[in-house]
Protein backbone atom coordinates (compact mmCIF):
# COMPACT_ATOMS: atom_id res chain seq x y z
CA UNK A 1 0.00 0.00 0.00
CA UNK A 2 1.88 3.65 -0.72
CA UNK A 3 2.01 5.63 1.85
CA UNK A 4 0.63 9.19 1.63
CA UNK A 5 1.43 12.53 3.13
CA UNK A 6 -1.03 14.64 5.38
CA UNK A 7 -1.35 17.30 1.99
CA UNK A 8 -3.16 14.23 -0.03
CA UNK A 9 -4.70 13.05 3.29
CA UNK A 10 -6.82 16.23 3.56
CA UNK A 11 -7.27 16.40 -0.25
CA UNK A 12 -8.68 12.73 -0.20
CA UNK A 13 -10.84 13.48 3.24
CA UNK A 14 -14.05 14.41 1.50
CA UNK A 15 -13.86 11.94 -0.97
CA UNK A 16 -13.37 9.04 1.94
CA UNK A 17 -16.08 10.59 4.08
CA UNK A 18 -18.41 10.30 0.64
CA UNK A 19 -17.40 6.87 -0.22
CA UNK A 20 -16.16 8.15 -3.40
CA UNK A 21 -12.42 7.43 -3.10
CA UNK A 22 -11.25 4.12 -4.64
CA UNK A 23 -10.83 0.80 -2.34
CA UNK A 24 -6.93 1.23 -2.18
CA UNK A 25 -6.57 4.87 -1.45
CA UNK A 26 -9.17 4.47 0.54
CA UNK A 27 -7.25 2.59 2.92
CA UNK A 28 -3.99 4.38 2.48
CA UNK A 29 -6.12 7.65 3.47
CA UNK A 30 -7.82 5.88 6.79
CA UNK A 31 -4.09 4.54 7.39
CA UNK A 32 -2.52 7.46 7.47
CA UNK A 33 -5.23 9.55 9.30
CA UNK A 34 -5.03 7.23 12.00
CA UNK A 35 -1.51 7.72 13.15
CA UNK A 36 -1.65 11.30 12.28
CA UNK A 37 -2.72 14.32 14.96
CA UNK A 38 -3.61 16.81 12.63
CA UNK A 39 -5.51 14.63 10.09
CA UNK A 40 -7.35 13.37 12.54
CA UNK A 41 -8.48 16.40 14.13
CA UNK A 42 -8.99 17.55 10.39
CA UNK A 43 -11.61 14.66 10.00
CA UNK A 44 -13.57 14.98 12.99
CA UNK A 45 -14.23 19.03 12.07
CA UNK A 46 -15.13 17.51 8.56
CA UNK A 47 -17.79 14.85 10.46
CA UNK A 48 -19.10 17.51 12.31
CA UNK A 49 -19.64 19.70 10.25
CA UNK A 50 -21.39 16.91 8.12
CA UNK A 51 -23.57 16.20 11.14
CA UNK A 52 -24.73 19.71 11.59
CA UNK A 53 -25.40 19.81 8.03
CA UNK A 54 -27.52 16.72 8.65
CA UNK A 55 -29.67 18.36 11.97
CA UNK A 56 -29.88 22.19 10.49
CA UNK A 57 -33.63 22.77 10.77
CA UNK A 58 -35.99 22.47 8.14
CA UNK A 59 -40.15 23.45 9.00
CA UNK A 60 -42.66 20.94 8.14
CA UNK A 61 -45.37 22.74 5.61
CA UNK A 62 -47.90 24.59 7.33
CA UNK A 63 -51.33 23.13 8.90
CA UNK A 64 -53.12 22.07 5.63
CA UNK A 65 -50.76 23.10 3.11
CA UNK A 66 -50.98 19.04 1.67
CA UNK A 67 -54.08 19.58 1.36
CA UNK A 68 -54.53 22.69 -0.13
CA UNK A 69 -51.89 22.18 -2.84
CA UNK A 70 -53.01 18.93 -3.81
CA UNK A 71 -56.64 20.30 -4.23
CA UNK A 72 -55.60 23.30 -6.38
CA UNK A 73 -53.65 20.89 -8.37
CA UNK A 74 -56.47 18.54 -9.19
CA UNK A 75 -58.58 22.39 -9.69
CA UNK A 76 -56.16 23.98 -11.66
CA UNK A 77 -56.71 21.48 -14.75
CA UNK A 78 -60.78 20.59 -14.37
CA UNK A 79 -62.31 21.82 -16.89
CA UNK A 80 -63.29 25.32 -16.81
CA UNK A 81 -66.51 25.54 -15.50
CA UNK A 82 -67.43 28.49 -17.79
CA UNK A 83 -66.43 27.06 -20.92
CA UNK A 84 -69.48 25.86 -22.36
CA UNK A 85 -70.89 29.92 -22.23
CA UNK A 86 -67.79 30.52 -24.50
CA UNK A 87 -69.56 28.75 -27.29
CA UNK A 88 -72.38 30.94 -26.98
CA UNK A 89 -70.35 34.31 -26.86
CA UNK A 90 -68.05 33.81 -30.17
CA UNK A 91 -68.00 37.64 -30.17
CA UNK A 92 -65.48 37.97 -27.52
CA UNK A 93 -61.71 37.42 -27.75
CA UNK A 94 -60.38 34.33 -26.17
CA UNK A 95 -59.14 34.62 -23.05
CA UNK A 96 -61.01 37.76 -21.69
CA UNK A 97 -62.64 37.07 -18.83
CA UNK A 98 -65.70 38.71 -19.70
CA UNK A 99 -69.17 36.86 -19.63
CA UNK A 100 -72.88 38.10 -20.19
CA UNK A 101 -74.41 38.41 -16.73
CA UNK A 102 -77.85 37.09 -17.76
CA UNK A 103 -75.19 33.77 -18.55
CA UNK A 104 -73.20 33.47 -15.91
CA UNK A 105 -75.75 34.41 -12.91
CA UNK A 106 -78.64 31.76 -15.04
CA UNK A 107 -75.60 28.81 -14.45
CA UNK A 108 -75.96 26.48 -11.65
CA UNK A 109 -71.73 27.04 -11.28
CA UNK A 110 -72.48 30.95 -10.63
CA UNK A 111 -73.72 30.91 -6.84
CA UNK A 112 -71.07 28.01 -6.16
CA UNK A 113 -67.92 29.80 -7.75
CA UNK A 114 -68.60 33.34 -6.94
CA UNK A 115 -66.95 35.19 -4.01
CA UNK A 116 -68.69 38.65 -4.56
CA UNK A 117 -70.46 40.52 -7.27
CA UNK A 118 -70.01 44.06 -7.56
CA UNK A 119 -71.82 46.06 -10.20
CA UNK A 120 -69.67 49.14 -11.45
CA UNK A 121 -72.17 51.70 -12.79
CA UNK A 122 -70.52 53.09 -16.62
CA UNK A 123 -70.95 56.37 -16.88
CA UNK A 124 -70.82 57.56 -13.06
CA UNK A 125 -68.85 60.60 -13.27
CA UNK A 126 -65.32 59.93 -12.18
CA UNK A 127 -64.32 62.58 -9.55
CA UNK A 128 -62.26 60.77 -6.83
CA UNK A 129 -64.92 61.62 -3.94
CA UNK A 130 -67.53 59.32 -6.40
CA UNK A 131 -65.50 56.41 -6.41
CA UNK A 132 -66.95 53.71 -5.22
CA UNK A 133 -65.40 51.97 -1.68
CA UNK A 134 -63.27 49.19 -2.47
CA UNK A 135 -65.16 45.77 -1.59
CA UNK A 136 -64.04 43.44 0.72
CA UNK A 137 -64.06 39.88 0.28
CA UNK A 138 -62.31 37.06 2.26
CA UNK A 139 -60.33 33.89 0.83
CA UNK A 140 -58.71 31.09 2.09
CA UNK A 141 -55.15 30.42 1.40
CA UNK A 142 -54.12 27.77 -1.60
CA UNK A 143 -58.03 28.07 -2.59
CA UNK A 144 -58.56 29.33 -5.65
CA UNK A 145 -61.78 31.34 -5.72
CA UNK A 146 -63.67 33.60 -8.08
CA UNK A 147 -64.70 37.05 -7.99
CA UNK A 148 -67.65 38.62 -10.14
CA UNK A 149 -67.60 42.06 -11.02
CA UNK A 150 -70.53 43.10 -12.84
CA UNK A 151 -70.39 46.46 -15.27
CA UNK A 152 -73.44 48.10 -16.49
CA UNK A 153 -72.43 49.72 -19.90
CA UNK A 154 -75.38 51.99 -21.23
CA UNK A 155 -74.15 50.58 -25.01
CA UNK A 156 -72.06 48.97 -26.49
CA UNK A 157 -68.35 49.58 -26.30
CA UNK A 158 -65.96 47.70 -29.03
CA UNK A 159 -62.60 47.59 -28.03
CA UNK A 160 -62.51 48.42 -24.14
CA UNK A 161 -59.15 47.73 -22.58
CA UNK A 162 -59.64 45.88 -19.18
CA UNK A 163 -56.46 45.71 -17.06
CA UNK A 164 -56.59 43.64 -13.69
CA UNK A 165 -54.41 44.49 -11.19
CA UNK A 166 -52.94 42.61 -8.52
CA UNK A 167 -51.26 43.22 -5.08
CA UNK A 168 -50.34 41.33 -1.36
CA UNK A 169 -50.59 37.57 -1.28
CA UNK A 170 -52.92 37.05 -3.77
CA UNK A 171 -52.47 36.04 -7.90
CA UNK A 172 -54.44 36.33 -10.70
CA UNK A 173 -55.22 31.95 -11.45
CA UNK A 174 -53.38 31.04 -14.78
CA UNK A 175 -50.97 34.23 -14.16
CA UNK A 176 -47.85 33.33 -12.68
CA UNK A 177 -46.57 36.03 -10.49
CA UNK A 178 -48.03 38.50 -13.02
CA UNK A 179 -49.08 41.54 -11.31
CA UNK A 180 -50.74 43.31 -14.20
CA UNK A 181 -52.84 41.42 -16.91
CA UNK A 182 -54.07 43.73 -20.00
CA UNK A 183 -57.10 42.62 -22.10
CA UNK A 184 -59.01 44.26 -25.01
CA UNK A 185 -62.28 43.19 -25.21
CA UNK A 186 -65.82 44.61 -26.41
CA UNK A 187 -68.49 45.58 -23.41
CA UNK A 188 -72.02 44.91 -25.03
CA UNK A 189 -74.88 47.57 -24.04
CA UNK A 190 -76.26 45.94 -20.47
CA UNK A 191 -74.36 44.14 -17.94
CA UNK A 192 -71.38 42.35 -18.40
CA UNK A 193 -69.55 40.60 -15.63
CA UNK A 194 -65.97 40.23 -15.19
CA UNK A 195 -65.01 37.10 -13.92
CA UNK A 196 -61.81 36.82 -12.06
CA UNK A 197 -59.99 34.16 -10.43
CA UNK A 198 -58.01 34.04 -7.65
CA UNK A 199 -55.96 32.23 -5.26
CA UNK A 200 -53.91 33.38 -2.10
CA UNK A 201 -50.52 32.22 -1.72
CA UNK A 202 -49.66 33.96 1.61
CA UNK A 203 -51.55 35.47 4.34
CA UNK A 204 -50.90 39.09 3.28
CA UNK A 205 -54.09 40.63 2.52
CA UNK A 206 -54.48 41.51 -0.93
CA UNK A 207 -55.67 43.95 -3.04
CA UNK A 208 -57.38 43.74 -6.68
CA UNK A 209 -58.34 46.54 -8.87
CA UNK A 210 -59.86 46.14 -12.33
CA UNK A 211 -59.37 48.95 -14.50
CA UNK A 212 -61.83 49.73 -17.41
CA UNK A 213 -61.22 52.06 -20.36
CA UNK A 214 -62.97 53.16 -23.25
CA UNK A 215 -61.51 56.04 -24.65
CA UNK A 216 -61.44 59.09 -22.79
CA UNK A 217 -64.04 57.17 -19.77
CA UNK A 218 -62.23 55.14 -17.47
CA UNK A 219 -64.03 52.81 -14.86
CA UNK A 220 -62.53 51.69 -11.53
CA UNK A 221 -63.31 48.50 -9.30
CA UNK A 222 -61.08 48.08 -5.86
CA UNK A 223 -61.71 44.68 -4.07
CA UNK A 224 -59.60 44.39 -0.67
CA UNK A 225 -59.21 40.75 -0.49
CA UNK A 226 -58.66 39.13 3.68
CA UNK A 227 -56.51 35.91 4.05
CA UNK A 228 -57.78 33.57 6.43
CA UNK A 229 -55.31 30.43 7.18
CA UNK A 230 -56.64 27.26 5.95
CA UNK A 231 -58.50 24.63 8.06
CA UNK A 232 -56.42 22.05 9.89
CA UNK A 233 -57.46 18.58 9.33
CA UNK B 1 -83.41 9.66 -5.90
CA UNK B 2 -79.97 9.42 -5.17
CA UNK B 3 -78.29 10.93 -8.43
CA UNK B 4 -75.39 9.13 -9.92
CA UNK B 5 -72.05 10.95 -10.41
CA UNK B 6 -71.42 11.39 -14.53
CA UNK B 7 -68.73 9.33 -15.54
CA UNK B 8 -66.47 12.06 -16.14
CA UNK B 9 -67.08 13.34 -12.89
CA UNK B 10 -66.15 9.58 -11.56
CA UNK B 11 -62.93 10.22 -13.39
CA UNK B 12 -61.95 13.12 -12.63
CA UNK B 13 -62.30 12.37 -8.59
CA UNK B 14 -60.12 8.41 -9.38
CA UNK B 15 -57.74 10.66 -11.07
CA UNK B 16 -57.37 13.32 -7.77
CA UNK B 17 -57.65 9.95 -5.23
CA UNK B 18 -54.66 8.34 -7.31
CA UNK B 19 -52.50 11.58 -7.45
CA UNK B 20 -52.97 12.23 -3.69
CA UNK B 21 -51.76 9.24 -2.65
CA UNK B 22 -48.89 9.48 -4.76
CA UNK B 23 -47.95 12.87 -4.14
CA UNK B 24 -49.23 13.22 -0.63
CA UNK B 25 -46.55 11.28 1.48
CA UNK B 26 -43.63 13.36 -0.43
CA UNK B 27 -45.36 16.65 0.47
CA UNK B 28 -42.87 17.12 3.51
CA UNK B 29 -40.23 15.94 1.78
CA UNK B 30 -40.64 18.20 -1.45
CA UNK B 31 -41.21 21.44 1.00
CA UNK B 32 -37.83 20.85 3.13
CA UNK B 33 -35.84 20.62 -0.28
CA UNK B 34 -37.83 23.32 -1.47
CA UNK B 35 -36.81 25.22 1.60
CA UNK B 36 -33.65 24.61 1.88
CA UNK B 37 -33.23 25.06 -1.75
CA UNK B 38 -35.08 28.86 -1.46
CA UNK B 39 -34.20 29.44 1.65
CA UNK B 40 -37.68 30.79 2.22
CA UNK B 41 -40.75 29.53 3.36
CA UNK B 42 -43.21 31.64 1.39
CA UNK B 43 -41.29 30.76 -2.26
CA UNK B 44 -40.96 27.05 -0.67
CA UNK B 45 -44.82 26.40 -0.65
CA UNK B 46 -45.23 28.10 -4.14
CA UNK B 47 -42.80 25.73 -5.87
CA UNK B 48 -44.00 22.70 -4.25
CA UNK B 49 -47.17 24.08 -5.39
CA UNK B 50 -46.33 24.96 -8.98
CA UNK B 51 -44.64 21.37 -9.02
CA UNK B 52 -48.34 19.60 -8.31
CA UNK B 53 -49.80 22.00 -10.44
CA UNK B 54 -47.43 20.67 -13.27
CA UNK B 55 -47.41 17.31 -12.98
CA UNK B 56 -51.26 16.74 -12.08
CA UNK B 57 -51.86 16.05 -16.11
CA UNK B 58 -48.69 13.70 -15.57
CA UNK B 59 -50.54 11.05 -13.76
CA UNK B 60 -50.37 7.85 -16.15
CA UNK B 61 -46.22 8.67 -16.14
CA UNK B 62 -46.35 9.15 -12.19
CA UNK B 63 -48.09 6.17 -11.44
CA UNK B 64 -45.85 4.09 -13.57
CA UNK B 65 -43.00 5.07 -12.16
CA UNK B 66 -41.02 2.65 -9.14
CA UNK B 67 -39.84 5.50 -6.95
CA UNK B 68 -41.98 8.87 -7.72
CA UNK B 69 -39.53 11.09 -5.08
CA UNK B 70 -36.53 11.47 -7.40
CA UNK B 71 -38.66 12.34 -10.54
CA UNK B 72 -41.03 14.49 -8.58
CA UNK B 73 -37.72 16.24 -7.14
CA UNK B 74 -35.85 16.32 -10.79
CA UNK B 75 -39.14 18.20 -12.17
CA UNK B 76 -39.19 20.52 -9.18
CA UNK B 77 -35.25 21.75 -10.01
CA UNK B 78 -36.27 22.16 -13.10
CA UNK B 79 -39.45 24.53 -12.19
CA UNK B 80 -36.70 25.72 -9.66
CA UNK B 81 -34.32 26.50 -12.62
CA UNK B 82 -36.64 27.77 -14.85
CA UNK B 83 -38.94 30.56 -12.59
CA UNK B 84 -37.49 31.05 -9.43
CA UNK B 85 -33.73 31.22 -8.82
CA UNK B 86 -32.16 34.34 -9.48
CA UNK B 87 -30.53 35.51 -12.43
CA UNK B 88 -27.04 36.06 -11.01
CA UNK B 89 -26.00 34.29 -7.99
CA UNK B 90 -23.97 37.59 -6.82
CA UNK B 91 -21.96 37.42 -3.12
CA UNK B 92 -23.30 40.72 -2.57
CA UNK B 93 -26.88 40.91 -1.28
CA UNK B 94 -29.20 43.95 -0.26
CA UNK B 95 -28.68 43.58 3.32
CA UNK B 96 -32.78 43.37 4.09
CA UNK B 97 -31.98 39.99 2.42
CA UNK B 98 -29.47 39.01 4.88
CA UNK B 99 -29.78 37.14 8.09
CA UNK B 100 -29.83 39.19 11.07
CA UNK B 101 -27.17 37.57 13.49
CA UNK B 102 -28.52 35.76 16.75
CA UNK B 103 -30.55 33.94 14.43
CA UNK B 104 -30.60 30.04 14.09
CA UNK B 105 -32.90 28.89 11.60
CA UNK B 106 -32.68 29.74 8.13
CA UNK B 107 -35.87 31.94 8.02
CA UNK B 108 -36.38 33.17 11.23
CA UNK B 109 -33.68 31.88 13.03
CA UNK B 110 -33.75 33.63 15.93
CA UNK B 111 -36.29 30.95 17.51
CA UNK B 112 -32.94 28.76 17.29
CA UNK B 113 -30.97 30.64 19.35
CA UNK B 114 -29.11 29.20 22.04
CA UNK B 115 -30.56 30.28 25.56
CA UNK B 116 -28.25 31.08 28.34
CA UNK B 117 -28.74 28.23 30.84
CA UNK B 118 -26.17 26.45 31.69
CA UNK B 119 -25.64 23.29 29.14
CA UNK B 120 -22.88 20.86 28.59
CA UNK B 121 -20.10 22.72 26.60
CA UNK B 122 -20.52 19.89 23.51
CA UNK B 123 -24.26 20.84 23.26
CA UNK B 124 -23.47 24.25 23.31
CA UNK B 125 -20.86 24.35 21.16
CA UNK B 126 -23.29 22.03 18.22
CA UNK B 127 -26.24 24.84 18.89
CA UNK B 128 -23.68 27.56 18.03
CA UNK B 129 -21.83 25.55 15.03
CA UNK B 130 -26.36 25.24 13.67
CA UNK B 131 -27.00 28.70 14.39
CA UNK B 132 -24.03 29.95 12.25
CA UNK B 133 -24.58 27.24 9.89
CA UNK B 134 -28.17 28.49 9.11
CA UNK B 135 -26.62 32.01 8.74
CA UNK B 136 -24.23 31.17 6.32
CA UNK B 137 -26.75 29.00 4.52
CA UNK B 138 -29.00 31.37 3.24
CA UNK B 139 -25.36 33.16 1.55
CA UNK B 140 -24.67 30.61 -0.67
CA UNK B 141 -25.44 30.53 -4.45
CA UNK B 142 -28.58 28.76 -5.09
CA UNK B 143 -26.49 25.77 -6.86
CA UNK B 144 -24.55 25.40 -4.03
CA UNK B 145 -27.30 25.13 -1.15
CA UNK B 146 -28.99 22.46 -3.54
CA UNK B 147 -26.42 20.39 -4.20
CA UNK B 148 -25.51 20.26 -0.47
CA UNK B 149 -28.80 19.93 0.24
CA UNK B 150 -29.42 17.15 -1.77
CA UNK B 151 -25.79 15.06 -1.40
CA UNK B 152 -24.96 16.00 2.11
CA UNK B 153 -28.44 16.11 3.74
CA UNK B 154 -30.74 14.11 1.49
CA UNK B 155 -27.97 11.86 1.00
CA UNK B 156 -28.15 11.21 -2.64
CA UNK B 157 -25.25 9.94 -4.68
CA UNK B 158 -23.76 11.94 -7.09
CA UNK B 159 -24.78 9.64 -9.90
CA UNK B 160 -28.44 9.81 -9.00
CA UNK B 161 -28.09 13.72 -8.79
CA UNK B 162 -26.43 13.85 -12.38
CA UNK B 163 -29.67 11.98 -13.46
CA UNK B 164 -31.88 13.88 -11.32
CA UNK B 165 -30.45 17.58 -12.01
CA UNK B 166 -29.20 16.84 -15.29
CA UNK B 167 -25.21 17.93 -14.35
CA UNK B 168 -22.17 15.64 -15.17
CA UNK B 169 -20.95 13.96 -12.36
CA UNK B 170 -17.64 16.08 -12.42
CA UNK B 171 -19.50 19.10 -12.56
CA UNK B 172 -21.56 18.12 -9.98
CA UNK B 173 -18.49 17.09 -7.59
CA UNK B 174 -16.74 20.46 -8.35
CA UNK B 175 -19.88 22.38 -7.03
CA UNK B 176 -19.96 20.36 -3.98
CA UNK B 177 -16.49 20.71 -3.18
CA UNK B 178 -17.21 24.36 -3.79
CA UNK B 179 -19.90 24.96 -1.83
CA UNK B 180 -18.55 23.01 1.10
CA UNK B 181 -15.45 25.13 0.97
CA UNK B 182 -17.67 28.41 0.62
CA UNK B 183 -20.37 27.10 3.50
CA UNK B 184 -16.74 26.48 5.44
CA UNK B 185 -15.26 30.05 4.53
CA UNK B 186 -18.77 31.63 5.83
CA UNK B 187 -18.48 29.53 9.30
CA UNK B 188 -14.84 30.85 9.43
CA UNK B 189 -15.91 34.54 8.90
CA UNK B 190 -19.30 34.87 11.32
CA UNK B 191 -17.26 34.64 15.10
CA UNK B 192 -16.00 38.35 13.57
CA UNK B 193 -20.26 39.34 12.84
CA UNK B 194 -20.84 37.92 16.13
CA UNK B 195 -18.12 40.13 18.33
CA UNK B 196 -19.84 42.91 16.13
CA UNK B 197 -23.20 41.86 17.96
CA UNK B 198 -21.77 40.73 21.12
CA UNK B 199 -20.68 44.79 21.64
CA UNK B 200 -24.43 46.02 20.70
CA UNK B 201 -25.61 44.22 23.09
CA UNK B 202 -23.39 45.51 25.48
CA UNK B 203 -23.73 49.26 24.77
CA UNK B 204 -20.35 49.98 23.78
CA UNK B 205 -21.53 50.74 20.01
Amino acid sequence: MNQIDCQLAQQHLDDLLDGYLPQAEAAATALHIAGCGACAAQRQAAEEFRAALRQMPAPEPPPGFADAALAAAARSHAPVPTAWWKQRERRRPRGTPWQRLEVWAGAAIGAAVAMALMVALWGVPQSGELLPEPADVRVVMYEAREIGVAIDAGAAMPGATLTVFVEGGIDLVGYGERREVRWQTDLDAGTNLLSLPIIAHSLQDGRLTALVEHGERVQRIDVRVGVDTPPAN
Amino acid sequence: MAQCPVPDQQAKDRSADEFDRLLRPLIPLLYRQAFRWTAARDQAEDLVQDLLVKIYPRLDELAALDNVQPWALRVMYRIFVDQHRRVTNSPVRPAHELPEHGQGDIENPGEHFPDESPQPPEQLERELLGRRLAAAWTMLGEDQRIVIAMHDIEGYRLEELAGMLETPVGTLKSRLHRARARLRELLAAEPFADAIRVSERRGTL
